[in-house]
Protein backbone atom coordinates (compact mmCIF):
# COMPACT_ATOMS: atom_id res chain seq x y z
CA UNK A 1 0.00 0.00 0.00
CA UNK A 2 1.44 3.42 -0.87
CA UNK A 3 0.82 6.11 1.78
CA UNK A 4 0.99 10.02 0.84
CA UNK A 5 1.77 11.92 3.70
CA UNK A 6 0.82 15.37 2.51
CA UNK A 7 1.90 17.69 5.27
CA UNK A 8 0.26 21.38 3.90
CA UNK A 9 0.26 24.13 5.61
CA UNK A 10 -2.16 26.87 4.22
CA UNK A 11 -2.16 30.00 6.80
CA UNK A 12 -3.59 32.58 5.51
CA UNK A 13 -4.92 35.52 7.93
CA UNK A 14 -8.59 35.02 8.59
CA UNK A 15 -9.83 38.63 6.76
CA UNK A 16 -7.84 36.92 3.65
CA UNK A 17 -9.24 33.67 3.61
CA UNK A 18 -12.45 35.68 4.05
CA UNK A 19 -12.11 37.68 0.73
CA UNK A 20 -10.85 34.76 -1.20
CA UNK A 21 -13.68 32.35 -0.63
CA UNK A 22 -16.06 35.64 -0.74
CA UNK A 23 -14.60 35.56 -4.51
CA UNK A 24 -14.95 32.32 -5.22
CA UNK A 25 -18.40 32.08 -4.05
CA UNK A 26 -18.81 35.07 -6.87
CA UNK A 27 -17.56 32.92 -9.44
CA UNK A 28 -20.22 30.30 -8.46
CA UNK A 29 -22.86 32.84 -8.93
CA UNK A 30 -21.33 33.32 -12.85
CA UNK A 31 -21.28 30.13 -13.48
CA UNK A 32 -25.06 29.49 -11.91
CA UNK A 33 -25.73 32.94 -14.12
CA UNK A 34 -24.09 30.69 -17.49
CA UNK A 35 -26.40 27.84 -17.02
CA UNK A 36 -29.54 29.73 -16.36
CA UNK A 37 -28.56 31.80 -19.57
CA UNK A 38 -27.76 28.15 -21.71
CA UNK A 39 -31.08 26.85 -20.83
CA UNK A 40 -32.95 29.66 -21.45
CA UNK A 41 -31.40 30.11 -24.91
CA UNK A 42 -31.45 26.35 -25.50
CA UNK A 43 -27.91 26.27 -26.45
CA UNK A 44 -24.38 27.75 -25.37
CA UNK A 45 -24.42 31.68 -26.95
CA UNK A 46 -19.96 31.82 -26.89
CA UNK A 47 -20.57 35.52 -27.85
CA UNK A 48 -23.65 36.63 -24.86
CA UNK A 49 -21.68 34.29 -22.26
CA UNK A 50 -18.12 36.14 -22.77
CA UNK A 51 -19.45 39.49 -22.92
CA UNK A 52 -21.55 38.97 -19.91
CA UNK A 53 -18.79 36.88 -18.07
CA UNK A 54 -16.49 39.61 -19.10
CA UNK A 55 -18.95 42.56 -17.29
CA UNK A 56 -19.13 40.57 -14.29
CA UNK A 57 -15.54 39.48 -13.87
CA UNK A 58 -14.55 43.39 -14.46
CA UNK A 59 -17.11 44.55 -11.69
CA UNK A 60 -16.26 42.03 -9.28
CA UNK A 61 -12.28 42.13 -9.67
CA UNK A 62 -12.24 45.97 -9.76
CA UNK A 63 -14.71 45.64 -6.21
CA UNK A 64 -12.88 43.23 -4.70
CA UNK A 65 -9.44 45.23 -5.69
CA UNK A 66 -10.57 48.19 -3.77
CA UNK A 67 -11.84 46.03 -0.84
CA UNK A 68 -8.70 43.94 -0.19
CA UNK A 69 -7.06 47.78 -0.20
CA UNK A 70 -9.00 48.98 2.51
CA UNK A 71 -9.25 45.90 4.73
CA UNK A 72 -5.29 45.67 4.39
CA UNK A 73 -5.30 49.48 5.93
CA UNK A 74 -7.80 48.77 8.64
CA UNK A 75 -6.15 45.40 9.59
CA UNK A 76 -2.82 46.72 9.48
CA UNK A 77 -3.60 49.49 11.71
CA UNK A 78 -5.87 47.42 13.64
CA UNK A 79 -2.72 45.22 14.67
CA UNK A 80 -0.30 47.48 15.18
CA UNK B 1 -54.85 54.45 16.72
CA UNK B 2 -52.15 57.17 15.07
CA UNK B 3 -49.09 54.75 15.01
CA UNK B 4 -51.58 51.91 12.90
CA UNK B 5 -52.55 54.85 10.02
CA UNK B 6 -49.60 56.14 9.89
CA UNK B 7 -48.29 52.34 8.78
CA UNK B 8 -51.02 52.42 6.73
CA UNK B 9 -50.67 55.58 4.51
CA UNK B 10 -46.91 53.87 4.59
CA UNK B 11 -48.18 50.94 2.69
CA UNK B 12 -50.48 52.57 0.80
CA UNK B 13 -47.96 55.00 -0.48
CA UNK B 14 -45.24 52.53 -2.35
CA UNK B 15 -47.23 50.71 -4.60
CA UNK B 16 -49.74 53.80 -5.64
CA UNK B 17 -46.65 55.47 -7.83
CA UNK B 18 -46.75 51.81 -9.81
CA UNK B 19 -50.46 51.56 -10.01
CA UNK B 20 -51.03 55.15 -10.91
CA UNK B 21 -48.33 55.62 -13.78
CA UNK B 22 -49.32 51.82 -15.16
CA UNK B 23 -52.51 52.96 -15.60
CA UNK B 24 -52.16 56.22 -17.48
CA UNK B 25 -48.80 54.83 -19.41
CA UNK B 26 -49.12 51.32 -19.66
CA UNK B 27 -46.15 49.37 -19.29
CA UNK B 28 -43.33 52.41 -19.23
CA UNK B 29 -45.53 53.92 -16.66
CA UNK B 30 -45.27 50.69 -14.94
CA UNK B 31 -41.52 50.71 -15.12
CA UNK B 32 -41.12 54.59 -14.57
CA UNK B 33 -43.53 54.33 -11.36
CA UNK B 34 -41.50 50.95 -10.30
CA UNK B 35 -38.36 53.41 -9.84
CA UNK B 36 -40.54 55.86 -8.01
CA UNK B 37 -41.84 53.39 -5.46
CA UNK B 38 -37.87 52.38 -4.96
CA UNK B 39 -36.59 55.90 -4.66
CA UNK B 40 -39.61 56.42 -1.90
CA UNK B 41 -38.55 53.05 -0.59
CA UNK B 42 -34.85 54.07 0.14
CA UNK B 43 -36.29 57.32 1.06
CA UNK B 44 -38.29 55.74 3.91
CA UNK B 45 -36.02 53.24 5.01
CA UNK B 46 -32.85 56.15 5.58
CA UNK B 47 -35.01 58.71 7.36
CA UNK B 48 -36.27 55.91 9.35
CA UNK B 49 -33.62 53.69 10.19
CA UNK B 50 -33.06 54.01 13.54
CA UNK B 51 -36.86 52.85 14.05
CA UNK B 52 -36.02 49.63 11.74
CA UNK B 53 -33.08 49.13 14.12
CA UNK B 54 -35.25 48.98 17.04
CA UNK B 55 -37.51 47.14 15.49
CA UNK B 56 -34.90 44.23 14.13
CA UNK B 57 -33.61 44.30 17.37
CA UNK B 58 -36.65 43.56 19.31
CA UNK B 59 -35.81 46.79 21.75
CA UNK B 60 -38.61 48.16 24.05
CA UNK B 61 -38.52 51.49 25.07
CA UNK B 62 -37.68 51.14 29.58
CA UNK B 63 -40.49 52.58 31.41
CA UNK B 64 -40.11 55.49 33.92
CA UNK B 65 -39.48 52.84 36.73
CA UNK B 66 -37.46 50.15 34.96
CA UNK B 67 -33.74 50.32 35.01
CA UNK B 68 -33.75 53.95 37.24
CA UNK B 69 -29.79 53.12 37.80
CA UNK B 70 -29.08 53.02 34.13
CA UNK B 71 -31.04 55.84 33.09
CA UNK B 72 -29.25 58.16 35.91
CA UNK B 73 -25.96 57.08 34.98
CA UNK B 74 -27.31 57.88 31.37
CA UNK B 75 -27.79 61.42 32.57
CA UNK B 76 -25.22 61.54 34.39
CA UNK B 77 -23.02 61.13 31.52
CA UNK B 78 -24.98 62.69 28.78
CA UNK B 79 -24.60 65.87 30.78
CA UNK B 80 -20.79 65.74 31.39
CA UNK B 81 -20.53 65.41 27.34
CA UNK B 82 -22.74 67.48 26.92
CA UNK B 83 -25.27 66.22 24.61
CA UNK B 84 -29.01 65.44 25.04
CA UNK B 85 -30.07 62.44 27.12
CA UNK B 86 -30.72 59.95 24.94
CA UNK B 87 -33.51 57.51 25.34
CA UNK B 88 -32.97 53.87 27.02
CA UNK B 89 -34.49 51.08 25.31
CA UNK B 90 -33.95 47.51 26.52
CA UNK B 91 -34.25 43.81 24.65
CA UNK B 92 -33.82 40.35 25.61
CA UNK B 93 -32.03 39.61 22.78
CA UNK B 94 -28.57 38.41 23.79
CA UNK B 95 -26.49 41.02 22.01
CA UNK B 96 -22.70 41.44 22.60
CA UNK B 97 -23.31 44.87 23.90
CA UNK B 98 -24.99 47.75 24.59
CA UNK B 99 -25.07 50.78 21.41
CA UNK B 100 -26.54 53.97 20.21
CA UNK B 101 -28.57 54.78 17.41
CA UNK B 102 -30.02 58.11 16.38
CA UNK B 103 -30.90 60.31 13.67
CA UNK B 104 -28.79 62.95 14.59
CA UNK B 105 -27.30 64.51 17.78
CA UNK B 106 -30.73 65.53 19.24
CA UNK B 107 -32.56 62.37 18.58
CA UNK B 108 -30.76 59.29 20.18
CA UNK B 109 -31.37 56.35 21.64
CA UNK B 110 -29.14 53.42 23.41
CA UNK B 111 -30.24 49.77 23.11
CA UNK B 112 -29.37 47.92 26.11
CA UNK B 113 -29.36 44.32 26.29
CA UNK B 114 -30.69 42.98 29.86
CA UNK B 115 -28.72 40.06 30.35
CA UNK B 116 -25.61 43.22 30.97
CA UNK B 117 -27.10 44.43 34.17
CA UNK B 118 -26.28 40.10 35.57
CA UNK B 119 -22.89 40.28 34.00
CA UNK B 120 -21.30 44.04 34.90
CA UNK B 121 -21.04 45.48 38.39
CA UNK B 122 -21.49 49.05 38.79
CA UNK B 123 -18.23 50.97 37.75
CA UNK B 124 -18.22 48.66 34.62
CA UNK B 125 -21.69 49.60 33.52
CA UNK B 126 -20.84 53.38 34.23
CA UNK B 127 -17.86 52.28 31.26
CA UNK B 128 -20.06 50.71 28.84
CA UNK B 129 -22.36 54.02 29.05
CA UNK B 130 -19.39 56.07 28.81
CA UNK B 131 -18.28 53.88 25.43
CA UNK B 132 -22.10 54.43 23.85
CA UNK B 133 -22.25 58.22 25.04
CA UNK B 134 -18.65 59.52 23.30
CA UNK B 135 -20.06 58.17 20.07
CA UNK B 136 -22.76 60.60 20.03
CA UNK B 137 -21.71 63.55 17.07
CA UNK B 138 -22.43 64.63 13.95
CA UNK B 139 -22.22 60.99 12.21
CA UNK B 140 -24.44 59.05 14.22
CA UNK B 141 -27.17 59.43 11.84
CA UNK B 142 -24.61 57.82 9.18
CA UNK B 143 -23.51 55.19 11.40
CA UNK B 144 -26.99 54.26 12.10
CA UNK B 145 -27.63 53.57 8.50
CA UNK B 146 -24.49 52.24 7.74
CA UNK B 147 -25.37 49.53 10.72
CA UNK B 148 -28.93 49.59 9.53
CA UNK B 149 -27.67 47.71 6.13
CA UNK B 150 -25.11 45.89 7.37
CA UNK B 151 -27.33 44.04 9.95
CA UNK B 152 -29.88 43.55 6.90
CA UNK B 153 -27.12 41.79 4.79
CA UNK B 154 -26.00 39.69 7.27
CA UNK B 155 -29.24 38.76 8.48
CA UNK B 156 -30.17 37.58 5.39
CA UNK B 157 -27.30 34.75 5.48
CA UNK B 158 -29.72 33.59 8.80
CA UNK B 159 -32.25 33.58 6.94
CA UNK B 160 -31.39 31.07 3.86
CA UNK B 161 -29.97 28.97 7.00
CA UNK B 162 -33.41 29.21 8.50
CA UNK B 163 -35.12 28.89 4.81
CA UNK B 164 -32.97 25.38 4.55
CA UNK B 165 -34.05 24.48 7.89
CA UNK B 166 -37.30 24.85 6.93
CA UNK B 167 -37.26 23.44 3.73
CA UNK B 168 -36.15 19.60 5.36
CA UNK B 169 -32.38 19.80 4.57
CA UNK B 170 -32.09 19.20 8.53
CA UNK B 171 -32.01 20.72 12.18
CA UNK B 172 -30.37 24.79 12.29
CA UNK B 173 -26.92 22.86 13.67
CA UNK B 174 -26.21 20.26 10.58
CA UNK B 175 -24.26 20.67 8.05
CA UNK B 176 -26.59 21.40 5.03
CA UNK B 177 -27.95 24.38 6.61
CA UNK B 178 -24.95 25.28 7.98
CA UNK B 179 -23.32 25.61 4.41
CA UNK B 180 -26.46 27.65 2.73
CA UNK B 181 -25.74 30.24 5.44
CA UNK B 182 -22.09 30.09 4.61
CA UNK B 183 -22.27 30.75 0.88
CA UNK B 184 -24.66 33.93 1.47
CA UNK B 185 -23.01 35.24 4.47
CA UNK B 186 -19.25 34.69 2.05
CA UNK B 187 -21.42 36.97 -0.33
CA UNK B 188 -22.54 39.63 1.70
CA UNK B 189 -19.80 40.00 4.34
CA UNK B 190 -17.05 41.55 2.61
CA UNK B 191 -20.03 44.59 1.16
CA UNK B 192 -21.26 44.83 4.28
CA UNK B 193 -17.94 45.07 6.38
CA UNK B 194 -16.99 47.13 4.07
CA UNK B 195 -19.88 49.73 4.50
CA UNK B 196 -19.39 49.34 8.11
CA UNK B 197 -15.40 49.84 8.43
CA UNK B 198 -16.62 53.24 6.64
CA UNK B 199 -18.61 54.88 9.19
CA UNK B 200 -15.68 53.85 12.63
CA UNK B 201 -15.03 55.94 14.73
CA UNK B 202 -11.07 56.35 15.96
CA UNK B 203 -10.39 56.81 19.92
CA UNK B 204 -13.42 56.26 21.13
CA UNK B 205 -11.44 53.81 23.91
CA UNK B 206 -9.57 57.25 25.55
CA UNK B 207 -12.85 59.54 25.16
CA UNK B 208 -15.22 56.70 27.00
CA UNK B 209 -12.29 56.33 29.51
CA UNK B 210 -12.08 60.01 30.30
CA UNK B 211 -16.15 60.56 30.33
CA UNK B 212 -16.24 58.13 33.10
CA UNK B 213 -13.36 58.70 34.86
CA UNK B 214 -12.34 54.62 35.81
CA UNK B 215 -9.63 53.26 33.27
CA UNK B 216 -9.64 49.98 35.40
CA UNK B 217 -13.30 49.91 35.08
CA UNK B 218 -13.14 50.41 31.04
CA UNK B 219 -10.58 47.62 30.84
CA UNK B 220 -12.44 45.24 33.42
CA UNK B 221 -15.93 45.93 31.48
CA UNK B 222 -13.75 44.94 28.36
CA UNK B 223 -12.80 41.93 30.17
CA UNK B 224 -15.95 40.50 30.99
CA UNK B 225 -17.53 41.55 28.07
CA UNK B 226 -15.04 39.62 26.15
CA UNK B 227 -15.51 36.31 28.88
CA UNK B 228 -19.46 36.30 28.11
CA UNK B 229 -19.60 37.10 24.47
CA UNK B 230 -22.15 35.87 22.62
CA UNK B 231 -22.13 34.11 18.85
CA UNK B 232 -24.22 35.82 15.86
CA UNK B 233 -24.75 39.85 15.25
CA UNK B 234 -21.46 40.63 13.73
CA UNK B 235 -22.19 43.80 12.51
CA UNK B 236 -22.93 45.14 16.05
CA UNK B 237 -19.29 44.49 16.82
CA UNK B 238 -18.23 48.26 15.52
CA UNK B 239 -20.87 49.87 17.80
CA UNK B 240 -20.34 47.81 21.01
CA UNK B 241 -17.19 47.52 23.36
CA UNK B 242 -16.20 44.53 21.79
CA UNK B 243 -16.46 41.95 19.15
CA UNK B 244 -19.09 38.90 19.15
CA UNK B 245 -17.69 35.57 19.05
CA UNK B 246 -16.79 34.44 15.55
CA UNK B 247 -18.89 31.71 13.98
CA UNK B 248 -17.44 31.71 10.26
CA UNK B 249 -14.02 32.84 9.31
CA UNK B 250 -16.10 35.70 7.12
CA UNK B 251 -16.96 37.30 10.70
CA UNK B 252 -13.55 38.44 10.57
CA UNK B 253 -14.09 41.23 8.33
CA UNK B 254 -15.99 42.65 11.04
CA UNK B 255 -13.35 42.94 13.90
CA UNK B 256 -13.28 46.71 15.09
CA UNK B 257 -11.61 46.05 17.54
CA UNK B 258 -7.46 45.23 18.49
CA UNK B 259 -6.92 42.52 20.81
CA UNK B 260 -7.51 43.03 24.73
CA UNK B 261 -3.01 43.92 25.05
CA UNK B 262 -2.88 46.48 22.35
CA UNK B 263 -6.36 48.36 23.81
CA UNK B 264 -4.89 48.17 27.32
CA UNK B 265 -1.73 49.88 25.73
CA UNK B 266 -3.32 52.48 23.61
CA UNK B 267 -5.29 53.02 26.41
CA UNK B 268 -3.04 53.89 29.25
CA UNK B 269 -0.79 55.58 26.12
CA UNK B 270 -3.45 57.93 25.66
CA UNK B 271 -4.80 58.55 28.71
CA UNK B 272 -0.98 59.90 29.85
CA UNK B 273 -1.35 62.51 26.77
CA UNK B 274 -4.27 63.54 27.88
Amino acid sequence: MIELNLDLKFKMKPWKKALAFSFLFYLIILFILIVIITFTKRGFSFKLVSIISAVYLGILTLGFRYMYRRFQEIFTVMNQ
Amino acid sequence: MLNISKKTIILVMIPLPIIFMGYIFGLIGVLIGFAISIILSIWLIITNADRIILYIYRARKAMPAEQNELQEKIQVLSERMRVRIPSLYVTELALPGSFVIGKNMDNTMIIFPERLTGILKNEELDALLAHNIVQINNSIGKRTFAALIASILTMSASAIRWGAVFTGFGDYDEPAPKLFGLFVMGLVAPPAAAIMHSVTDKDIDVRAARLCGNQAAFILSIDQLEKNTVTAYPSLGFFCLVDPQKETFFEYLFNSHQSREIRVKNLIEGMKRA
